[in-house]
């Protein structure tokens, strides 16, 4: 399938968008032979960061680069894992609870395990260390995707796999013709949260103490963590600016386009539509370049599918598939269960002798610090949800303004929010507010988006009807809100709860600990607990701490949203 | 082909039935002994309200779906998996929105292995049949509801099936684009050239299934399960005004609506217009209770109440029903209001000799549609005999819910009692009487000896 299909004009001039192309292919070649250097060179785990501008630009696209390798990591991870979950009945029941657990995990408890390895594995050049901080943001950013990707194979109808059965797809075609396409728009969505996502935790991920090891790599986190420590304002000021312009870029070159594409992956055309064009779409449409590849290679498209159906057709004979299923993978199914259950029994093991060193007062004062950052995060949703909904229902309900808010509202979003967070923390205790309350609105700095957009996207699906019932009717004030708005919202804004609730689970790390200059401001609460665990280098304390927010969170998603959930299902609906 | 010697449909269905598994261990039964064969060369409908299993019936005709009970034969061979021979037309289109037209027409062809010119001069030929030329690369959401239909009509002819099954294809469709597509649906199946040989329409609209079918399968709800089968022979293009076609909607209205056919009977009976002259339906009555009755009528004089006659012969009402319907069938008899009287012919009967009789009641069988088409099977089949089986399931295509054992015996007795036909019970096996295969000219001379 291509990206465009455009009538070609035989004989159109070569046009600047196509010299633009070309340069950009050189700037990126050139890029990438630059990182590759800085990759295999020599193993330097604390790198000096200079803070002039040029520099600040070769970071900012080295960490553009981790960024981006990360999102490429969890999405051939979603498509596996999630593809997995979803067609393997035995599989099923583990995976799914296995990645609740998962994202619930904060970045630094994969930390130390990641960097051990890897810089273990690779001692003599930075690949090992680069490889961990990929994985790291891959760890931040994957889950959504999985969760999204899983449920869009769930949710194929029924109508389109009686199509994909009587036209004999096999299920690799039914993967690339029906149940990709299906997914994509949920997947596009989710990957853009999961690149802001990569970009949240960058400050933490690109410069971190393990131990009484600091480690550092070459990339914007680290320009601004050292520019926080030095108090260099202009190289604050421009580190913020840099990050703002890289985002406001990715989003218009990257995701405008690709979400405009994705349009015609929608199965309904109903709801008010919320990007209809794209300049770099529309660019893109004019370059001689691409009209000339897509037309040359049309024919080889068609061979190379055959071929492929071909291939399939051979790995997937369903003859063959019965008579192998039957007898031989029941043996390897019960070995790769044996092998689970050998690595599940063994990681329980070595968790529990490493907790086992660590003294009852140490649980006692987990308990405190769990409930003291639940109190945060649910404070942090309710402050957010305050302004938020009112907004998010103007822009939804407004075509108009979803049109020019949407992008503005997708960049500011994207921004990570703890590059500001020594900033907001001076402001906060120059005005007298101590960080155990101020990590609450750090929290909300890092959770409030998801609320807006959900609502957003919640509140351009209200019917147009609903709408011009409640203008008919004269419905204003508290009865439009509760008879229309919020009804129609809830499913989205519960959606936007429970993420905006993990999110701050998940930023409670940074912001109950927060590093200003070379002094550092700790609340009471379990991130902090988890942070200076990391930092001091204590695996058996930053292990439970770990297990204690992760029980607590896994327990509240079960319960709390759970059963939420199950109540929007059944009431909320629009059917029809 | 072994098995096409016994049964010739494209597609049978045999004793069907399907439930679905509910949460919690409950089932709910959605179809109930469903018996159905699609011939070679005919369209036939399903009709029936919603939710009377007609769409989860052609899901398990495609193989999409596998019945709890009974089989599905596709040329006589039992279907497992995906049925090759058949492709669907779904009521909300079900294109994939992501691709053009010409993209969503090509889906099935990829696993043929065609080359890249058979494989374009497919689709082509697909979007021209339906008349769709010039949209190739026109996405489905840029079309009406009725050239989307075009587009699943096209995609489903593309693969070259044998059967066409639409579902409710033009339910979701403008009524004046409803009427014109219904028109091209038949063109399309009367082009003899072109694979599509039979097509199986569901629908719940009365006007559609007698418009477009030759035959009606009226199903009933909870469980669905068919109630009766209607023949419409009219020839095409049909004339929506035609009195015919009046009068086949009234009889399926009033089935419909249980005025015909009440729904507590188990075994649905045949319900036809008055105009239609299907085969005829003989009851479990023998030759001589025929005979018989027609010699106590003549000692009343020729003329008698039913009830009385019921009474006469001392035997149960409703047999000696079937036993004046097989006499009035036959023609010897007349039955107006609640009156039985003998035809110029049953008197003529009566007065004659044994000898002559025989020779009467044989010409009476022999003019019988449905004796006719058994001997016309017989006269077609290799070694001019059929099992007992076969004949079964042809019969299924004009009698379906019928008992056709008893039926099959009825017509035994009766053919041999007019020496049209033989059967030999060791084998099963229905034949041409041994004198008449061998020395047609004497066959007057030996029924008039014996």
């Amino acid at each position: 399938m291509s990206l465009i299909r455009t009538p070609v004009k035989i004989g159109r001039a070569f046009s600047f968008v196509d010299l633009f192309l070309l340069l950009g292919l050189a700037v990126v070649i050139y890029a990438l032979v630059a990182v590759a250097q800085s990759w295999g060179g020599p193993y330097r785990p604390k790198t000096e960061i200079d803070l002039d501008f040029v520099s600040l630009l070769g970071y900012a696209f080295f960490s553009l680069v981790r960024v981006t390798a990360g999102y490429l990591f969890s999405l051939a991870f979603t498509l596996v894992y999630g593809y997995m979950a979803a067609k393997s009945r035995l599989a099923e029941p583990v995976l799914i609870p296995l990645l609740d657990i998962l994202q619930s995990v904060p970045v630094l408890g994969f930390m130390p395990g990641l960097v051990l390895a890897l810089v273990g594995i690779f001692p003599n050049s930075n690949l090992g260390l680069e490889l961990a901080a990929i994985l790291m943001i891959f760890t931040g950013q994957g889950w959504n995707m999985v969760f999204s990707f899983y449920s869009s194979l769930k949710t194929v109808p029924t109508e389109l796999r009686d199509v994909s059965r009587l036209f004999h797809l096999n299920k690799m075609e039914t993967l690339r013709k029906v149940e990709l396409p299906f997914a994509a728009n949920g997947l596009l969505w989710n990957s853009m949260l999961s690149m802001a996502g990569g970009w949240f935790f960058l400050m933490v991920i690109e410069s971190f103490s393990l131990g009484n090891k600091d480690f550092r790599l070459p990339g914007i986190g680290s320009y601004m963590a050292v520019a926080y420590e030095q108090g260099d304002v202009a190289a604050i000021l421009s580190g913020i600016g840099t990050m703002f312009i890289l985002i406001a870029l990715v989003d218009r070159c990257v995701w405008a386009p690709l979400v405009v594409w994705s349009e015609r992956f929608k199965m309904d055309t109903s709801s008010r539509g919320i990007a209809t064009r794209s300049m770099v779409l529309d660019w893109l449409k004019k370059s001689r370049f691409i009209a000339a590849f897509d037309e040359r290679t049309s024919e080889w498209k068609f061979e190379f599918q055959k071929r492929l159906t071909k291939l399939s057709k051979k790995v997937w004979k369903p003859s063959l598939n019965r008579r192998v299923r039957s007898s031989f993978p029941f043996l390897l199914r019960l070995v790769l269960a044996g092998l689970g259950l050998a690595i599940l029994v063994y990681g329980i093991r070595s968790m529990a002798i490493l907790l086992a060193a660590t003294p009852g007062l140490v649980w006692l004062g987990y308990l405190r610090d769990t409930f003291f950052t639940l109190l945060r995060v649910t404070a942090a949703v309710i402050l957010g949800s305050i302004w938020t909904i009112p907004l998010g229902v103007m822009i939804g309900t407004s075509p108009r303004l979803t049109r020019k808010m949407q992008p503005v509202v997708q960049v500011v979003a994207s921004f990570p929010a703890p590059m500001l967070f020594p900033i907001l923390t001076s402001l906060l205790l120059v005005a007298g507010i101590s960080i155990e309350f101020g990590a609450v609105v750090l929290m909300v700095f890092a959770s409030q988006w998801y609320i807006l957009f959900n609502v957003i996207a919640g509140a351009t699906q209200i019917p147009r009807t609903m709408l011009d019932v409640a203008e008919v009717f004269q419905l204003r004030g508290i009865h439009y809100w509760r008879s229309i708005v919020i009804p129609a919202i809830f499913p989205s804004l519960l959606n936007g709860w429970i993420t905006a609730a993990g999110g701050a689970w998940n930023a409670c790390i940074v912001s109950e600990f927060v590093e200003r200059g070379n002094q550092t401001v700790a609340a009471t609460g379990i991130g902090a607990a988890i942070t200076e665990a990391a930092r001091a280098g204590n695996f058996p304390m930053l292990a439970g701490a770990i297990l204690m927010m992760v029980t607590t969170v896994v327990l509240i998603n079960r319960f709390f949203w759970g059963s939420l959930y199950r109540m929007a299902e059944t009431k909320y609906r629009f059917d029809g | 082909m072994v098995a096409g010697k016994t049964n010739d449909a494209l597609l049978a269905l045999e004793r069907i039935s399907h439930s679905f598994q509910l949460e919690r261990g409950r089932e709910i039964q959605v179809l109930k002994n469903i018996n159905i064969s699609v011939q070679e060369g005919e369209i036939v409908s399903f009709l029936g309200p919603s939710g009377c299993g007609k769409t989860t019936t052609i899901k398990i005709m495609a193989g999409l779906i596998r019945p709890s009970e009974g089989r599905v034969l596709c040329h006589g061979r039992a279907l497992s998996g995906i049925n090759q021979r058949l492709s669907m037309v779904f009521q909300s289109f079900a294109l994939l929105p992501w691709f053009t037209v010409e993209q969503n027409v090509s889906l099935g062809l990829h696993h043929l292995g065609l080359s890249h010119r058979q494989f374009s001069s497919r689709i082509g030929e697909a979007i021209e049949m339906v008349g769709l030329g010039g949209f190739e690369e026109a996405y489905p959401r840029e079309l009406s509801g009725g050239m989307r239909q075009r587009v699943g009509i096209a995609r489903a002819l593309a693969v070259r099936p044998e059967i066409l099954v639409l579902d409710e294809p033009f339910s979701a469709v403008d009524v004046l684009t409803a009427e014109n597509m219904r028109s091209e649906v038949i063109d399309i199946w009367q082009e003899q050239s072109k694979a599509v040989k039979s097509v199986v329409m569901v629908t719940h609209d009365i006007y559609e299934a007698v418009m477009m079918s030759q035959r009606i399968f009226v199903f009933g709800a909870d469980p669905g399960h068919v109630r009766t089968v209607l023949t419409n022979p009219l020839p095409y293009p049909r004339d929506s005004k035609d009195a015919k076609i009046q009068e086949l909607i009234n009889v399926i209205h009033s089935v419909l609506t249980e005025a015909l056919i009440p729904e507590e009977t188990e075994r649905p009976t045949l319900a036809q217009p008055s105009w239609y002259q299907g085969l005829e339906n003989l009851p479990a009555v023998s030759p001589s209770e025929v005979i018989g009755l027609l010699e106590v009528l003549d000692d009343a004089g020729g003329k008698m109440d039913i009830f009385m006659l019921a009474n006469e012969t001392e035997s149960e009402f409703g047999h000696s029903l079937a036993v004046t319907k097989t006499a009035e069938i036959l023609d010897f008899v007349e039955t107006p209001k609640q009156m039985v009287q003998f035809t110029d012919f049953g008197r003529k009967f009566v007065r004659a000799d044994s000898a002559e009789r025989k020779i009467l009641f044989s010409t009476q069988v022999k003019a019988l549609r449905i004796i006719q088409t058994l001997l016309a099977w017989l006269e077609q089949s290799p070694n001019h005999e059929i099992e007992r089986e076969a004949v079964i399931n042809r019969l299924q295509t004009y009698f379906p819910n019928e008992k056709l054992d008893s039926l099959f015996d009825t017509l035994v007795a009766f053919g041999r009692y007019a020496e049209v036909l033989s059967y030999n019970a060791k084998l099963d096996v229905l034949t041409l009487p041994e004198e008449d295969r061998e020395e047609d000219e004497f066959v007057m001379d030996t029924d008039v000896q014996s």
